[in-house]
């Protein structure tokens, strides 16, 4: 177990920004944390990483508790990416190794895995918004780190620099490191995540595997000259969920076990051609919304 | 320890407003040094008639035995330009949320603070050193009397500035916690320091006849006493009396534990 939290709460004032939070991320997990804004997301991580004071509950980095020392052990970046704005890439490197006490610090390697190898001896308010980020996760990875905490990395960025980060990110869970991702972009996570937590209001309200989820439901797009044939044949099959019209297609929701072989192969059967068969992989952000949508029931 | 050490150095090495303001302290306090003695002798020269006796005597403020409290007590205000530079190297890491990158980093609040303390106690030590080489550097000049025993005599001053230093420090420290924003400390501090303490340790006193010498400022002030009356041949305190360091040390201490619970307990 990497990280565990129990009944981890938050209270500012009147708001109770995370409440009796329970998390469990294991070993090689890229754990999404997913949640609209507000929704407590970056209190969680702040508490874990020690720079918010929790209310109550307990979190344990490796089983080892609440040390201090344990974080030396993590890479983590909160909101922005924070270094001293008068010093370099290098100068900030440096004092990030000092704090973690690492033995050999392989800057070099750090800086060329997130392209500011060349811009290393350059003022850290110069750089642009991208840079920032990269430098962050640059100074994540110094200590090569078990685990990295992400909170919100493309948050502000450009479509070319979000993709920088995500293939940066990408490569990192390559390695296979553990990752904590705080996101409220679902497709963020979609794509990058194997586990997912969702919070609303500070609550878990849902929490399971990224591939599960997705593999509950498969969208499958088809097309044909009778559509309304086809559409007969398909509601006597059990495995459709549900069948629509969208853009002179049928637009179906089917079990995971219903393939598009089979489907062809049904539609053969019964003498209709399909004209256009093409799976969707079901997206995220309809689950999402639908387990929103239950907690509210 | 050493890599607390190294941290700050790290973090203040490229870091330019502090080191002009510790330029200007540097020259402002040798200027002091220099310009007194010329200031004196051509005041004394000009009121030849009133101050004649004076003139002819010479003052010897910077005679050995004499010249450590009064170097020390003249130079009492660039304590204020040394509490800037620890209220301004403190409150940037707030407002650049460093702080916040150290905790999570894997600093702990308290090794952030013992490197904050280490970058006060090497101010108070550089101003100990200024009045060492300023003394000397004076003494051996205008002194009528340079024999060694008299250059040590009353050096205790040197500690006592020290730590005067150090405690008034700490208490600029306190406050770049507590207020956190660097103008609104600066302001505040200034304020509470030079205002609020002294104006209302002045009414406590002549109004209400309320002893007050266990306010923190006073404490601090307290620990080198007014010199100069002396030259008027009244009765003056020329020696550091213990409780007044008691008193200090006593203070210092509140300080660093308020210091350590409000950064313990606040979020960053
Ligand atoms: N320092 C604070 N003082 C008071 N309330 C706070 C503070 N920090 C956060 N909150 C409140 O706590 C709740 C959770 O905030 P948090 O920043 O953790 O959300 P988030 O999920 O990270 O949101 P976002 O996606 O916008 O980053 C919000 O209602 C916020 O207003
Ligand atoms: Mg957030």
């Amino acid at each position: 177990m990497i990280l565990e939290t129990q009944g981890l709460t938050k209270r500012f004032g009147r708001i109770t920004a995370v409440d009796s939070l329970d998390l469990e991320v294991r070993q090689g997990q890229v754990y999404g944390l997913l949640g609209p804004n507000g929704s407590g997301k970056t209190t969680t991580l702040g508490m874990i990483l020690g720079v918010t004071n929790k209310t109550g509950g307990s979190y344990s980095w490796f089983e080892k508790g609440e040390d201090y020392r344990l974080r030396k052990q993590v890479g983590a970046i909160l909101e922005h990416p924070i270094f001293y704005p008068y010093l370099s890439a290098m100068q900030n490197l440096r004092i990030t190794a000092l704090i973690k006490e690492i033995e050999k610090p392989d800057y070099a390697h750090a800086l060329k895995m997130v392209g500011l190898y060349e811009r290393r001896n350059d003022r850290f308010s110069t750089y642009s918004l991208g840079m920032k980020q990269r430098l962050a996760i640059a100074s994540s990875m110094l200590s090569d780190p078990g685990v990295l905490i992400f909170d919100e990395p493309t948050n502000g960025l450009d479509p070319q620099g979000i993709a920088e980060i995500r293939n940066i990110i990408l490569e990192i869970r390559g390695m296979g490191k553990t990752i904590l991702l705080a996101s409220h972009l679902l497709d963020e996570v979609q794509k990058v995540c194997t586990h997912f937590a969702v919070l609303r209001n500070g609550k878990r309200i849902f929490a399971g595997e990224v591939d599960a989820v997705l593999n509950k439901k498969n969208r499958i797009e088809i097309g044909c000259a009778d559509l309304e044939k086809a559409k007969h044949i398909l509601s006597n099959d059990q495995r459709v969920l549900h069948i629509e019209h969208a853009n002179g297609y049928l637009v179906t929701e089917v079990d995971p076990l219903l393939t598009t072989q089979e489907i062809n192969r049904i539609m053969m059967d019964q003498g209709v051609i399909l004209s256009h068969l093409v799976f969707k992989r079901s997206n995220l952000e309809e689950q999402f919304l639908a387990i929103l949508k239950e907690s509210d029931d | 320890m050493i890599r607390i050490l190294q941290l700050e150095f790290l973090k203040l090495k490229h870091y330019k407003a502090f080191w002009i303001i510790l330029g200007l302290f540097v020259v402002f306090y040798f200027a002091l040094g220099f310009f007194t003695k010329r200031v004196i002798d051509w005041f004394l020269e000009e009121n030849m008639e009133q101050l004649g006796q004076f003139a002819n005597m010479g003052i010897p403020l910077f005679d050995f035995v004499d010249i450590w409290q009064n170097l020390a007590y003249l130079t009492f205000v660039f304590k204020w330009i040394l509490a800037f530079v620890v209220i301004i190297s403190i409150c940037l890491e707030f407002s650049n949320k460093t702080i916040r990158q150290n905790i999570i980093d894997g600093l702990s609040r308290r090794e952030f603070m013992f490197s904050k303390l280490i970058m006060i106690l090497a101010l108070a030590l550089l101003a100990g050193l200024l009045l060492l080489l300023l003394g000397l550097f004076l003494g051996l000049l205008y002194s009528q009397v340079k024999s060694p025993d008299f250059i040590l005599m009353n050096m205790e001053f040197i500690p006592a500035y020290i730590l005067e230093i150090f405690s008034f420090l700490c208490l600029a420290m306190l406050f770049a916690f507590i207020i956190r924003r660097t103008g609104f400390a600066i302001i505040i501090f200034i304020f509470y320091t030079a205002m609020f303490e002294p104006i209302g340790a002045a009414i406590m006193q002549y109004e209400y006849k309320i002893a007050n010498w266990y306010l923190p400022m006073r404490a601090i002030n307290n620990l080198i006493h007014v010199p100069f009356q002396k030259y008027a041949f009244m009765e003056v305190q020329d020696y550091v009396a213990w409780v007044d360091v008691l008193v200090v040390f006593g203070w210092t201490g509140i300080f660093l534990l308020l210091s350590y619970w409000i950064l313990k307990t606040r979020n960053l």
